[in-house]
C-alpha cells in the first residue's frame, strides 16, 4: 500500500477532492500491477468516487519521452536526451527493444536493452525516417532530441507492448567503448 | 509486485518527493482517462456501476474525462468492494513518483 485516502462524510451534492501521492523504489525490472482498491461501508451506498490524472514518473531522468503514448493507427514520439553538460560534444546513439532486462552488458556498462529484431532494426536503421537523429553528438548541454516515427499504423500484435528505448555515448574516435547508458524510456502503443 | 492504493478506506498514508527533484514521463498509459474509454486498464470485484465519466476532479473548473465508480450497490444489496488496475513497466532501483486525483460525491 503506497496511498490510502478516506472520503468521510460528503454532503449531498456537494464533491470532497482530494490529491493522493506517493513514492515508490522498483526493486525489480519489469511488469508491476498498479491497482486501485475501493473499500466500501454501509454509509458510502450512494456515493460515487471519481479518479483522474493518474500518473506515475521516475525522478531525476537522463532521458525523457514526450507524447510517449502512441495509438496504433500511428504517430510519432520525441525523445530527450539530458545526460549533463559534462558529457557536452560526446557522441550519442539511440537503440530500442522489446524489455530492458536483464539488458545487455557491454564494455561494463549496463545498457537497459536487450538484443533481438528491434534492437537490431534500431541500430541499422538509425537516423532514418523511423528512427530520427538517432546518432549524433550532444549540445554543450549535454542535450539532443530524437524522433521515433512509426511510419503510420503498427501491428495491432503490439498493443500495450512497451517499446524500450536507451542512449548511449561513445568514444569520439572508435566509436567504442561505451562511456555512459541512459536510463530506459518507455512509448506505449495504445488502442 | 503489486502496487495498490486504497481509497475510501480508513488512513492516509503519503510520502512526499524531495524538493526540486526531476521527473520523467508518465509510465501509466490512459491514466487521464483521455482515450474516453477503460484503454489498458482491467476492472476488478464487483464494477457493475462504473463509468468513463467527464468530470471535474479535482475542482480548478476543467471538466475532463475520468473514472467513476459506486462502491456499494443499493441498500439491502451486499457491499461492493472493486477497483482497477494495469500492468506498467517499472525499473529496478528507479523511484518513482505516484499522483492522482479523486473526488467523492453524494448522490443521497
Amino acid at each position: 500500500m503506497i496511498a490510502n485516502d478516506k472520503c468521510g462524510y460528503v454532503p449531498q451534492s456537494v464533491p470532497k477532492r482530494n490529491h493522493i501521492s506517493g513514492t515508490y523504489t522498483a526493486t525489480a525490472t519489469g511488469p508491476h500491477t498498479l491497482e486501485f482498491y475501493n473499500y466500501r461501508n454501509a454509509s458510502e451506498e450512494k456515493l460515487w468516487n471519481h479518479i483522474d490524472d493518474i500518473s506515475l514518473v521516475p525522478q531525476n531522468p537522463d532521458f525523457f519521452i514526450e507524447d510517449a503514448n502512441i495509438p496504433i493507427s500511428g504517430g510519432s514520439a520525441q525523445l530527450t536526451l539530458d545526460a549533463g553538460p559534462a558529457h557536452a560534444g560526446q557522441n550519442y546513439l539511440v537503440l530500442a527493444s522489446f524489455a530492458s532486462h536483464p539488458g545487455l552488458m557491454l564494455d561494463g556498462i549496463l545498457i537497459p536493452l536487450n538484443t533481438g529484431f528491434l534492437f537490431n532494426y534500431s541500430l541499422s536503421q538509425r537516423n532514418s525516417a523511423m528512427f530520427q537523429n538517432t546518432e549524433g553528438v550532444l549540445d554543450s548541454q549535454g542535450q539532443a532530441t530524437a524522433v521515433f516515427d512509426t511510419q503510420g499504423a503498427v501491428d495491432p500484435k503490439y498493443l500495450g507492448v512497451p517499446i524500450v528505448f536507451s542512449y548511449v555515448l561513445l568514444d569520439g574516435q572508435t566509436q567504442r567503448p561505451v562511456k555512459y547508458a541512459s536510463f530506459p524510456g518507455l512509448v506505449n502503443i495504445i488502442p | 509486485m503489486k502496487l495498490i492504493f486504497g481509497i475510501g478506506a480508513a488512513a492516509l498514508f503519503l510520502l512526499f518527493l524531495a524538493p526540486g527533484a526531476a521527473l520523467g514521463q508518465n509510465v501509466v498509459p490512459n491514466g487521464d482517462f483521455e482515450l474516453q474509454d477503460l484503454g489498458l486498464w482491467e476492472m476488478t470485484g464487483d464494477n457493475g456501476w462504473v463509468k468513463i465519466k467527464d468530470y471535474d476532479v479535482n475542482g480548478n473548473g476543467q471538466i475532463t474525462w475520468c473514472w467513476k465508480r459506486k462502491p456499494g450497490l443499493n441498500s439491502g444489496q451486499p457491499f461492493g468492494n472493486g477497483g482497477l488496475k494495469q500492468d506498467v513497466h517499472l525499473i529496478a532501483g528507479v523511484t518513482y513518483e505516484f499522483n492522482a486525483d479523486v473526488a467523492y460525491l453524494c448522490t443521497c
